[in-house]
């Protein structure tokens, strides 16, 4: 495949097309500093900074699951109430190897509208029985407790009640 | 301190180099057929390759991650004990010989000089944002990263993650290369660390430069070679899905790898590239379900060459070496594909998936959003993409003619039906067809589709130099 052995006769034709040809992929290259900028301007922003800011500027929302999980000893068992899809996906992978469930039934939930019609609340003997240890909310603010045997604590109607959303 | 672990990381990837090495010093007969640096470049997806599998038997049989990786180790370097024992004095030889360039060193120009700080600039500038940023990016989180920390804390035999609904959103059947080279990394951390194991990423694609640049030298000029490699590195598309901790671009590497082993065998018909390509071609079974597809269209077009470029004779054989490279591809990815069909997979897109199913009255609609996808300077997030790299590619494959001839027109037969697979497979799903529903999906298969369209690409723009460079009328 040696391109200088090639033989054929150059028409003034050919040479335009090939002029324009290599002169669009001269704009292609000089376009580098377009993705370059987009790269740089990534870095320019978290250069300095530590990890878990870094993550926060990045993506904030995700950098304060982070924080929260971390505050859960490694053997939790966690049931989180009023899940959002996008929510549950993210926790899922922060609170991991943390156990965290949304379904009593064992449900799978991936559409939003599937998440909209949650009402798998549960009771603390319900809890308790399938071992649970702390039930989360990141509605309102967002809230956790832990769940303790013996103590059975009343769901209030504002939490149980999925119209309030 | 951008990397607290150097040391560590470093062990990590040779750790990954090393099967590589062995199995390529092992397989390659004529090492000057290859280039010093590229032969170690062709051991690093192929240590990916040939990893992944052992990790993840070894992890059916409940072995923890750690243990798995100090086993691995062991076996690669008692690998390279028995290679070096074989080849005895001939090791130096295979890997200090010269490469299949002659031809006197000449000086770079100031042009090529450009070229080259461009690739080095956007390498580097990937390889500092793989190393400052974290994951931020959804699929990369929660598709591959959870993976990898489910393997990391658990076994696949000790984990229930593979038929809990409760990760149903997850995709579970997704195949666990790229998530066993993250908990890989993070084993020789000592910690989950979501930040260190994200070094792999820049490294995936300055190999795959690396790659690409000494496959189109052994067929372009220098200048034509670097433009490409050049224009590869700085697609806006690519510097992103390297950061963003997604498996397209290590599918990218390894099929791409993969697919220049399997264009050299189009020309040469040597088995030691056929096993190099089919040991890949595994690698990009276990990286992404897309593989599937890739192993199709390369099938469809080395069949397809034999039938039309091989005499009737020696057909048989053609055919005989295709049969071996998917045996040894699909055999070396069997305990994944046997254990995948076990995974429950919970529907939502995908399902009820078949060529039933297929939506033709749609094909318009595919077809537009396609265009919209390759034409449109920036994506919904307000990000260039593409450039003008589809009408470059467009007007070469009117103006050029040698790329509709052997072998090149195979590597159009393989993005074609790459292509047309994808499309149907769109069509067969029940994913909304509009330009904001395909396009993110468009940008991430196109890496690994675009592989073949490199060379094509090179060829074109090394037949349309030559004859730019020479003075009106004459004969080159």
């Amino acid at each position: 495949m040696n391109t200088a052995s090639i033989s054929f006769s150059v028409s003034p034709l050919r040479r335009i097309v090939a002029g324009l040809i290599l002169l669009m992929c001269l704009v292609q290259i000089l376009l580098f500093y377009v993705g370059l900028i987009q790269t740089t301007r990534r870095i320019a922003a978290v250069w300095g900074r530590n990890l878990e800011e870094r993550r926060a500027m990045l993506s904030q929302p995700w950098g304060v699951f982070k924080s929260i999980a971390d505050r859960f000893p490694m053997a939790a068992r966690i049931y989180l109430i009023y899940p959002e899809q996008h929510v549950h996906d993210v926790v899922n992978y922060y609170f991991y190897p943390r156990f965290i469930s949304v379904s009593k039934t064992n449900s799978a939930y991936r559409l939003v509208e599937e998440y909209d019609q949650w009402v798998e609340m549960p009771d603390d003997q319900w809890l308790i029985t399938n071992r649970y240890t702390h039930v989360l909310s990141f509605r309102n603010g967002g809230h956790a407790w832990s769940v303790q045997p013996g103590v059975v604590r009343e769901i209030t109607d504002r939490e149980s009640s999925h119209a309030n959303r | 301190m951008l990397i607290d672990n150097v040391g560590t990381s470093l062990i990590a990837v040779l750790g990954i180099l090393l099967p590589g090495v062995v199995l390529f010093t092992a397989i390659v007969r004529e090492p000057r057929r290859y280039f010093r640096l590229e032969r170690l470049a062709y051991s690093y997806p192929l240590g990916l390759s040939v990893l992944g599998m052992p990790l993840f038997v070894l992890s059916w049989a409940g072995v923890p991650m750690p243990t798995a990786s100090w086993i691995v180790l062991w076996l690669s370097i008692a690998g390279a004990i028995i290679v070096g024992i074989l080849r005895k004095n001939a090791l130096r030889e295979f890997w200090l010989a010269p490469g299949p360039l002659n031809a006197p060193r000449t000086r770079l120009s100031e042009f090529e000089w450009f070229l080259v700080l461009a690739i080095i600039t956007c390498l580097g500038a990937r390889f500092v944002g793989c190393l400052l940023a974290p994951l931020n990016d959804w699929d990369g989180t929660v598709m591959w990263a959870l993976k990898a920390k489910v393997l990391y804390y658990n076994t696949i035999r000790t984990t229930d993650y593979f038929h809990n609904p409760n990760f149903a959103q997850t995709n579970q059947p997704y195949p666990l290369m790229l998530p066993f080279m993250y908990a890989w990394m993070c084993c020789w951390l000592g910690h989950w660390d979501d930040l260190g194991m994200m070094v792999l990423n820049s490294i995936n694609l300055i190999v795959f430069s690396g790659l690409l640049y000494f496959t189109l030298r052994k067929f372009a000029v220098r200048v034509v070679a670097l433009s490409v490699t050049a224009i590869m590195v700085s697609l806006p598309t690519i510097q992103w899905y390297t950061e963003c901790g997604q498996a397209d671009v290590p599918l990218m590497l390894i099929s791409g790898a993969g697919l220049f082993c399997l264009f050299d065998w189009m020309q040469h018909r040597r088995w030691d590239v056929l096993l190099l390509s089919a040991i890949l071609m595994s690698g990009a079974l276990f990286t992404k379900q897309e593989g599937k597809i890739q192993l199709i269209a390369e099938v469809v077009a080395a069949v397809l060459l034999i039938w039309v470029a091989v005499p009737f004779g020696k057909r048989l054989r053609g055919f005989g070496q295709i049969a071996v490279f998917v045996m040894v591809a699909l055999g070396w990815t069997l305990p994944w594909l046997v254990f995948q069909t076990g995974i429950k997979d919970w529907g939502y897109f995908y399902s009820a998936f078949s060529l039933g199913t297929v939506r033709w009255m749609l094909l318009p609609d595919i077809i537009q959003a396609w265009v919209g996808c390759a034409i449109h300077w920036r994506n919904q997030y307000q990000l260039a993409k593409w450039h003008i790299l589809w009408v470059i590619l467009a007007a070469c494959l009117v103006a050029s003619k040698p790329v509709w001839r052997h072998p090149w027109v195979y590597l159009l037969v393989v993005f074609a039906v790459h292509f047309s697979v994808m499309s149907i497979f769109f069509l067969a799903t029940n994913v909304p067809i509009s330009l904001g529903a395909v396009e993110s999906g468009f940008e991430r298969y196109m890496l690994t589709m675009l592989v073949p369209l490199w060379l094509v690409l090179a060829k074109c723009l090394d037949d349309l130099w030559q004859i730019w460079r020479q003075p009106h009328g004459e004969r080159i």
